[in-house]
């Protein structure tokens, strides 16, 4: 499955970047995180629990951070295992640009999921992946007070319409999240 | 008739425990100090297992053994067996690949078995099991037939090039060539018949038990034939002599052929009982049955038809391609072989015939026999084929058939795939079906539905089946490496009741109803006191248990001909007490008479003097009354008959309804009718679900199973169906004597091309000459709307 994104972040693109990048802000922003820990400069190893649809479980993730360009941009590589419940994997590319007064981050990840989660829940993984990026993100900006508009989120299966727009701070953390999600999810 | 004798609608003797919640089925089941088993599957489709490390799962709490394919590989257990051989076309054997009970170091399809806990609870099992840590290289895996068959697609099995397990075909193909030759036209089409996942009421369970005292297994499974699993998981995988294993099905609740074959889970309890000494019992969830149930059907066939002018069918030339999952299950290469091509006359005279099947290996949870099994395929096929030349000659569709059906007055009849019907008459089964589905009147109710803005069609199939499976020499030199007779026991007790013993298992065919109305009929005695015993290799001599609509047909013949025995013996017991000729004694309605006078004793007198033999005749007579026969028929039977469907579309939302349907089948003669019609009915259910609503979906890109849950694997619910109009015109089997056919697949395979002929049918007026199987609304719709563009 593929889906893309772009969110509009209140802050100059540093700001992100470093947001993006702290451990602490992301575990209390991911939904259902229970750790979330960083395991050497390039790695980080998370448990979250997460139900998509009627499949709920812990999902154990680990997640590769590849070519960082601070702060541009960066790869994600991760691979979430939920045990009986079925595992994720993918990959997904956050970039970074500066606009006016803000940041625009765009993400695009490529994931697939099996097990359980494929055999119950494949249609509902994509529509559950952009709910948990929304939450993460609400989350974030109440976090670091301040805004972010979604511009855009449109999956492998088509353009979805962007949904109106509400303020939220977003960030890289955005692709964090989704991959981490998505990694969850799987 | 006795009361309750052949041919009343007697009701359901086993009824009463099922609907009070009181049967017993394999779950229901518990033994002392039973250890529960959780089967750690595969979450790829394919993959490479480096290492599997199960110290964690071990340390669990309850947990006691955590078992591997290298565990059970060490103990020298075998692989599953494949049942039937199928050859080349150039006479080499087929592939057949290894199928262990748990892999070693590849795994083949998401489900395959990887590693089995056994702990105190289901639960503590369950979460050990996910303390497995498996390393898996994953390998490119390929799922259906299309991509399985190209060139540069990934092996399933190294062995296997092209994925092909077997290039199999029948028939004369150079008769056919010179036919199309001649041929006024040719007509063609390409169908798909689509994957079905069985879903039976009743996920699969099994309890392995081993005493260590005796040395004696018990197995309790989910069966449809204990004494095949005996000999299967006895000979092939454990190597236990069947003195030493006793095989149980109790209860079944459904089967629909995934209960036939012979599973890693019966033989990893049975085998893990004895490694840990303590009963190992598993049951399956609902999501465990879709990854691990052989599955249905899934072929993809082009079919070309050649007819004169007149619609004389001329030659028919089929190429099949037919997908058998990861491995084979224990009929697999029978099912689109000798189930299905040697059905590609159906009801018709055409003279010649040649098929091709090619049998591909996938990613996939292997396929086999489901209710049908190869028939359903080979009617689809063929009933898609007659409408669409039909339509394309004008000639019509009742006119098409009705010109090319095999004449009443022409059997025994060859055709040229191998089979000889012996008795039919399909022309009657349309007329009836015809009539009550007023189809005369269809016209006027189209007109109705498209002053309402709905397209309405009316589609006719007729089928026939080969059931009664089978006679053994035949069936043997097809392939199959067992016998398929039956065996039965009449055993008379001493006060006058009747124990009958049968290899026939029943999962919901009535069986204990039906075998009690030929013992009333043939003893008198009344149904109350006739009991039938099935479903335990401890109990019943021997079996080949039930599929392929054999229960009546050969299980129904042995005891018969075990009645036969009985009846001649008591005659010889009641000519002593009478001090008559045996030759004169007359055994009716529960009492043997001299003939001619009115001394008689009741067959209960004559039980009691077999078990009690103070007035006996000893020196020619043994004492009891009891008598098993085994049974090989001589030929299958071919029930046959017409299915109407009426369906009604929504152009607007796809949305197909069936508004009518009818069957009309010769099923021979027919012992109950009530529980016939109730086969047909669900077989119908069946059929109209794999038209409109079933369809199994993987990923073509991981191989992950998509419809793992009824949420996505649609099944037919009861608002999908309306009245089912049900009726029969016998023409009696000429091979067994109690001339019956057999009825409990045909629902099954006559109303998924009526369905579907009615669908094509509402949608010809619109331009439309085909729609996807299942035709579900969105495929409907996408029809319509291609075909307006």
């Amino acid at each position: 499955m593929e889906i893309q994104g772009e969110y509009l972040i209140a802050g100059p693109r540093e700001r992100v970047w470093d947001a993006l990048n702290d451990v602490d802000i992301l575990r209390e922003c991911i939904p259902g995180c229970e750790s979330l820990e960083r395991v050497s400069d390039s790695e980080l190893q998370a448990v979250v629990m997460a139900a998509i649809g009627p499949v709920k479980a812990r999902f154990n993730t680990k997640i590769t951070l590849e070519n960082l360009r601070p702060p541009e941009s960066y790869t994600m590589v991760g691979e979430s295992k939920g045990g009986a419940a079925g595992f994720g994997r993918g990959t997904a590319t956050v970039t970074l640009t500066e606009s006016v007064d803000s940041t625009e981050l765009h993400y695009s990840a490529d994931f697939r999921v099996g097990g359980k989660l494929a055999q119950v829940g494949s249609r509902l993984v994509l529509g559950a992946t952009r709910k948990i990026a929304d939450d993460f993100f609400g989350s974030f900006s109440r976090k670091l007070d301040a805004g972010a508009v979604r511009v855009e989120v449109h999956g492998g299966a088509g353009r979805q319409p962007a949904p109106a727009s509400r303020t939220w701070l977003a960030i890289g953390a955005a692709l964090l999240v989704l991959l981490i999600w998505w990694f969850l999810l799987r | 008739m006795a009361e309750n004798g052949i041919g009343v609608a007697v009701r359901r003797k086993e009824d009463r425990r099922f609907i009070t919640g009181a049967g017993r089925y394999t779950d229901d089941i518990n033994r002392p100090d039973q250890l529960y088993a959780y089967i750690l599957r595969s979450p790829l489709a394919h993959a490479r297992i480096n290492a599997i490390e199960t110290a964690a799962a071990l340390a669990a709490p309850g947990v006691v053994a955590v078992f591997t394919g290298a565990d059970m590989a060490a103990d020298g257990v075998g692989g599953l067996p494949c049942g039937w051989g199928v050859a080349n076309k150039d006479g080499s054997p087929m592939v057949e690949p290894t199928h262990p009970c748990m892999v070693v170091d590849r795994v083949r399809y998401v489900g395959d078995q990887v590693a089995t806990v056994l702990a105190r609870t289901r639960a503590a099992a369950k979460d050990a099991a996910e303390l497995i840590e498996v390393d898996y290289e994953e390998l490119p895996s390929v799922t259906d037939i299309h991509s399985a068959t190209a060139d540069d697609a990934p092996l399933v099995w190294d062995e296997a090039p092209g994925n092909v397990c077997y290039d199999w075909a029948i028939g004369d193909a150079r008769a056919v060539d010179a036919a199309f030759e001649k041929a006024d036209r040719v007509v063609s089409i390409d169908v798909v018949n689509n994957r079905l996942i069985p879903n039976a009421m009743e996920p699969r369970a099994a309890i392995g038990e081993y005493d260590e005292a005796t040395g004696d297994y018990t197995l309790y499974t989910t069966s449809q034939n204990p004494h095949v699993i005996r000999l299967l998981m006895g000979a092939y995988v454990l190597g236990i002599p069947e003195h030493k294993l006793r095989v149980v099905a109790p209860d079944v609740g459904g089967g629909f052929g995934s209960k036939i074959f012979h599973y890693a889970e019966e033989a990893i309890v049975t085998w893990a009982a004895k490694r840990v000494g303590r009963p190992v019992k598993w049951t399956a969830d609902r999501s465990e049955s879709f990854i691990s149930d052989a599955h249905g059907r899934d072929h993809v066939s082009h079919a070309e038809l050649a007819l004169s002018d007149e619609g004389d069918f001329l030659a028919l030339r089929v190429r099949t391609r037919a997908n058998l999952g990861a491995y084979l299950s224990t009929f697999a290469p029978s099912v689109p072989t000798y189930l299905y091509a040697t059905l590609l006359a159906g009801t018709y005279k055409t003279p010649a015939i040649y098929a091709e099947v090619k049998s591909v290996f996938t990613n996939t949870v292997p396929v086999d026999a489901y209710r049908g099994a190869g028939r359903p395929e080979a009617s689809y096929l063929l009933e898609r084929l007659v409408d669409k030349a039909a339509r394309v000659t004008g000639i019509g569709p009742i006119e098409l058939r009705r010109r090319n059906f095999i004449d009443p007055d022409s059997f025994p009849y060859q055709t040229p795939v191998a089979l000889e019907y012996d008795t039919g008459d399909y022309d009657a089964c349309l007329a009836k079906a015809l009539e009550i589905a007023d189809y005369a009147g269809f016209d006027r109710r189209r007109k109705e539905s498209a002053e309402r803005g709905k397209l309405r069609g009316i589609g006719i199939a007729t089928y026939i089946e080969a059931c009664g499976i089978a006679p053994s020499n035949v069936a043997g030199a097809l392939g199959a490496r067992a016998g398929l007779y039956e065996v039965g026991t009449i055993r008379v007790n001493p006060t006058g009741s009747v124990t009958v013993l049968t290899g026939s298992h029943s999962h919901g065919q009535g069986h204990e109803t039906t075998f009690a109305q030929l013992v009333t009929e043939a003893l008198g005695v009344d149904i109350d006191n006739v009991d039938v015993v099935h479903g335990d290799t401890a109990k019943i001599p021997f079996g080949m248990g039930t599929y392929g609509s054999r229960s009546l047909a050969v299980g129904g013949m042995a005891l018969m001909a075990a009645l036969d025995k009985v009846k001649a013996k008591s005659k010889k017991i009641a000519a002593h007490l009478l001090e008559a000729s045996d030759e004169d004694i007359e055994f009716k309605d529960g009492k043997l008479t001299v003939a001619g006078t009115d001394r008689s004793v009741s067959f209960g007198e004559v039980a009691l003097a077999a078990y009690v033999p103070h007035n006996y005749p000893l020196d020619i007579l043994e004492p009891g009354l009891e008598e098993t026969a085994f049974y090989d028929p001589k030929n299958f039977t071919f029930p046959a008959g017409c299915h109407i469907a009426e369906v009604e579309i929504d152009p607007d939302t796809g949305v197909t309804e069936v508004l009518n349907f009818v069957a009309a089948d010769d099923f021979g003669r027919i012992v109950n009718p009530m529980i016939v019609e109730g086969q047909v009915h669900g077989g119908v259910v069946q059929g109209i679900g794999q038209a409109l609503y079933e369809q199994c979906v993987y990923d073509p890109e991981s191989g992950q199973l998509l419809t793992g849950s009824m949420m996505d694997y649609c099944m037919p619910k009861a608002d999908n169906v309306p009245r089912l109009e049900v009726a029969t015109n016998t023409t009696l089997c000429t091979h067994n004597a109690l001339g019956v056919k057999g009825a409990g697949e045909a629902g099954a395979i006559g109303a998924t091309p009526a369905v579907i002929n009615a669908v094509v049918d509402a949608l010809s007026g619109i331009g439309v000459d085909d729609v996807p199987i299942p035709a579900t609304p969105e495929r409907v719709w996408q029809a319509i709307r291609q075909a307006a563009a």
